[in-house]
């Protein structure tokens, strides 16, 4: 190479390098300037406003597309109450988890982590930001500036076992579930009312082998009535979402870790995990479930549901599947825990009713406890009937019934059918899971068609006696929400996915009976082979320290 | 096509051969026009009957519900006019800056070029991933605005070779000499000459970058704060993406009521859309490809003999 050349070179290089520094320089700059000017901030303890001075901060949070968080009204409202503004930051729901783990990448952090939901600031995310610092540990600061939430948490001893990471830090706000639908794990079966009406079915099913004799009565006696048998007793799209309900048949409650008093045990490789098999199998090769079970997309299993196709089916309401009306859906029964030989005692899963990682304060935050102040009204009944529902006059007035009760009736122009779109534009309490006080039971907070009228209609009143009478007392949560240390956490991570997806597979293949049932020990021996101890041991320790927290 | 005037009578042999060569052209035909068919009467079906696969060819239940609703989503639009700016000025700037790196390159006088090449080639295999990416481009602060989608990417190291490649192989070095005998500058060489020669491999490129840019959503993802920013493809993939959150709120534990009934809305929405947005979105580029892809064969083959 010529010397000109290398000082060519080497002259461009220094050029590059010196703008790539300038850059840098630039961006240190701005970044200091922003943490700078945040003195002291007051924080009063009762009342509002929380602070005297404006105080300005930044939340990010999934936005469900509906409405800019700037223009919500009860955002908006509530900002002028507590003299609390924010700067929103709110990527679609849709992405915002690459959006929150690239937030804590680059350390481009906003002030506050707002209903992010535990699939995206999940336990391991708490317990690895934590530990690094970027999260602030609330659990000294709850006490003063959320005593709303201390309440809770006071009465109902699992969520403060249930949010403490292993270290002892509370890093994140849970959504605590109550009232109607919080017994739920996940949506229920729900039976063909019809179907049921016209075979004469006059009591649901309660054992494995009646549930079975109704599934082929579905299936042979045309209860669709169009003459062809084109019925499907029972269908789903992968076993996910029938799966939880199915297995409880047999006394299991997930395809993974669940604790049989204080013993934590694998559930795929358990002799009730073979009956559940083999009683699939059974069903599968009968045709009494789906062909398409492993192979249909939703949209597709919707559709027959539609076309009145289906006897058993799982949605979170059956009209979300059947398409019919609430007034119709009310004789659509929800599904009977069922009993069978390995299992003489209905169970079925119970959702813990606490949905963690909602609401998390970074360090750059400079006042947690000024946010901690402005979430803690949430965690009250009213506080939750505000967010959800606005203030009055938005959605809902105030008026006066019969006997002289004070009642809250929808404003004028909303109704029960479009109420949900207009919350939908002024409160991100829609299709998010935030951190408040879910679900009531207090007919205080129900708004009424008219000032007489009754608190509930009388497809939730359905569905609330439903639930009392075929979830409420056969119920149990399968496993308690337990944080893992990141050492065990590392320690079965691959252990983790490797099973997830045998299980599956092998689950698909046995029913479908393309693995005969006879491989079963082969299976077994396959699992045990993945260190399914190693996996069931780290399990057994975070439950016995969940067990053993106060 | 096989029996068209002959002046030689086509053997057996011939004959078997075109026949052939026709079951396969008809293959081929059904094999692209079924799923753009297929799409076409989906978005005018009900989508009742699509999921039930009744409609598997010709549209059934005709409804324009679709349509009107595409009409009245603002989203839509806000996002086809900033995706046909990004397109516009992005394939500009990614021209402006390709065409005349790439003749540099092809010059064979130009002394740093080995070095030159050889150090572009190297992002081609090494990146510095998207966190320290991400970082750079906020220092720059261009995160949340039109920069940022713009000009991270605007140049692709593949497209500046096949351009060089081009100018070597089919403007001649001969010419561009005998014009500088006659007194033309180097400018006057690159803009009297070359460019004219060069429309092919241009429409090349500004198709390449083009249709890159149209269909491009992950800057967007990255970058993008401000919702009236965004383009098309994110538009779209919000909403294909809220179907499959349905089942998720069926799925998950404890989902609210509010959630499950928000999601429910969302995805009959979706269903109802879903097909015609993608006719939409692909529309311009499907009517833009004809014309371009008589440049298309050309360039990229000549391109890619001495790439």
């Amino acid at each position: 190479m010529h010397l000109s050349k290398i000082i060519r070179n080497v002259s461009i290089m220094t050029l590059a390098v010196l703008t790539l520094t300038a850059c840098g320089n630039k961006a240190k700059d701005s970044s200091t300037a922003s943490t700078e000017g945040n003195g002291k901030v007051t924080v009063e303890t009762t009342g509002f406003p929380i602070v005297k001075d404006k105080l300005k901060l930044t939340l990010m949070a999934p936005n469900v597309g509906e409405a800019e968080w700037k223009d919500m009204s009860v955002l908006q409202d509530y900002a002028k109450k507590t003299n609390v503004n924010f700067k929103f930051n709110t990527p679609p729901q849709s992405d915002f988890g690459t959006k929150l783990n690239l937030a804590f990448a680059s350390q481009d952090l906003p002030d506050i982590i707002f209903a992010a939901g535990k699939d995206n600031l999940t336990a391991a995310n708490e317990v690895t930001y934590g530990s690094q610092g970027l999260l602030v540990p609330l659990e000294k600061l709850i006490p003063k500036y959320a005593p709303n939430f201390n309440k809770l948490m006071k009465e109902d001893p699992s969520i403060k076992k249930s949010i403490t990471a292993p270290d002892g830090h509370i890093y994140s706000l849970p959504m605590i579930q109550r009232g109607a639908n919080s017994a739920w794990y996940l949506g229920p079966l729900w039976y063909n009312g019809e179907w049921l009406q016209k075979l004469g079915v006059k009591e649901l099913p309660k054992t494995a082998d009646e549930f079975y004799d109704l599934l082929k009565r579905f299936k042979t006696e045309d209860p669709n009535g169009n003459g062809k048998a084109d019925e499907i007793p029972l269908s789903d799209v992968k076993l996910d979402t029938t799966r939880p309900w199915l297995m409880s048949i047999f006394g299991l409650l997930s395809n993974d870790v669940q604790n049989d008093g204080d013993k934590v045990f694998y559930t795929p490789i358990s002799n009730q995990y073979k009956a559940y098999l083999t009683y699939m199998h059974k069903l599968y090769a009968e045709g009494l479930l789906d062909k398409d079970t492993f192979s249909q997309s939703n949209d597709q299993k919707k559709a027959k549901g539609s076309a009145d196709r289906l006897g058993v089916f799982q949605d979170y309401y059956s009209y979300f599947t059947t398409g019919r009306s609430t007034t119709e859906a009310i004789n659509d029964p929800m599904w009977q825990p069922l009993t069978s030989s390995v299992s003489k005692k209905a169970v079925v899963p119970l959702n813990p009713r606490i949905s963690r990682g909602n609401f998390s304060i970074t360090k750059e935050n400079p006042s947690p406890a000024a946010s901690l102040r402005w979430v803690d009204y949430f965690y009250t009944e009213a506080g939750d009937f505000y967010l959800t529902k606005g203030p009055a006059g938005k959605i809902w007035v105030n008026a006066k019934n019969k006997e002289g009760k004070n009642v809250k009736v929808y404003a004028s122009g909303v109704n029960a059918d479009n109420v949900e779109d207009k919350r939908a534009k002024m409160t991100p309490a829609y299709g998010l899971t935030l951190p408040e006080l879910s679900g009531t039971e207090n007919t205080n907070y129900m708004i009424r068609s008219s000032a007489d009228a009754p608190a509930i209609d009388d497809f939730t009143k359905f569905v609330n006696q439903e639930t009392k009478e075929k979830i409420d007392p056969y119920g149990k949560v399968p496993f308690p929400l337990i944080y893992l240390k990141k050492s065990e956490q590392n320690s079965i991570d691959a252990t983790a996915n490797d099973l997830k997806t045998y299980v599956t597979q092998s689950e698909a293949k046995f029913i479908t009976g393309v693995t005969p049932l006879s491989d079963w020990d082969k299976y077994v021996k396959t699992i045990e082979g993945m260190n399914v101890k190693q996996y069931v041991k780290v399990y057994q320790a975070a439950y016995d320290r969940w067990k053993a927290a106060k | 096509m096989t029996n068209t005037n002959h002046l030689i009578k086509d053997t057996r042999a011939d004959r078997i051969f075109k026949i052939v060569l026709d079951i396969f052209i008809i293959l081929a035909v059904v094999i692209v026009l079924y799923p753009l068919i297929y799409i076409i009467s989906a978005s005018i079906s009900d989508p009742q009957l699509v999921n039930s696969g009744e409609m598997w060819l010709l549209p059934k239940g005709v409804t324009w519900k679709g349509y009107e609703v595409i009409l009245k989503y603002k989203d839509i639009w806000r996002g086809y006019g900033m995706t046909i700016f990004y397109t516009f000025a992005g394939t500009a700037i990614s021209l402006i800056l390709t065409i005349p790196c790439a003749y540099a390159l092809s010059r064979p006088d130009f002394s740093g070029k080995k070095w030159f090449t050889t150090f572009m080639l190297i992002t081609m295999f090494l990146n510095g991933g998207l966190i320290p990416t991400y970082l750079l481009v906020r220092a720059l602060g261009m995160v949340n605005t039109v920069w940022a989608i713009l000009l991270p990417g605007a140049v692709s190291v593949y497209n500046i070779i096949v351009t060089r490649s081009f100018f070597q192989s089919s403007v001649p070095w001969e010419m561009q000499e005998a014009a500088k005998i006659d007194g033309a500058s180097d400018f006057q060489i690159f803009f009297r000459i070359v460019l004219p020669l060069s429309a092919p491999i241009i429409a090349v490129m500004a198709l390449f970058y083009g249709v890159g840019i149209w269909n491009s959503y992950f800057s967007a993802l990255v970058y993008l704060q401000n919702k009236a920013l965004y383009p098309l493809q994110m538009v779209l993939r919000q909403i294909l993406v809220l179907q499959d959150l349905q089942q998720s709120a069926a799925t998950g534990g404890g989902v609210t009521a509010s959630a499950a009934e928000a999601a429910y809305n969302k995805s009959a929405l979706a269903a109802i859309i879903k097909y015609g947005v993608m006719i939409v979105s692909s529309l311009p580029v499907i009517i833009v490809y004809p014309f371009l892809q008589r440049f298309f064969v050309k360039g990229v083959l000549i391109g890619s003999l001495k790439g």
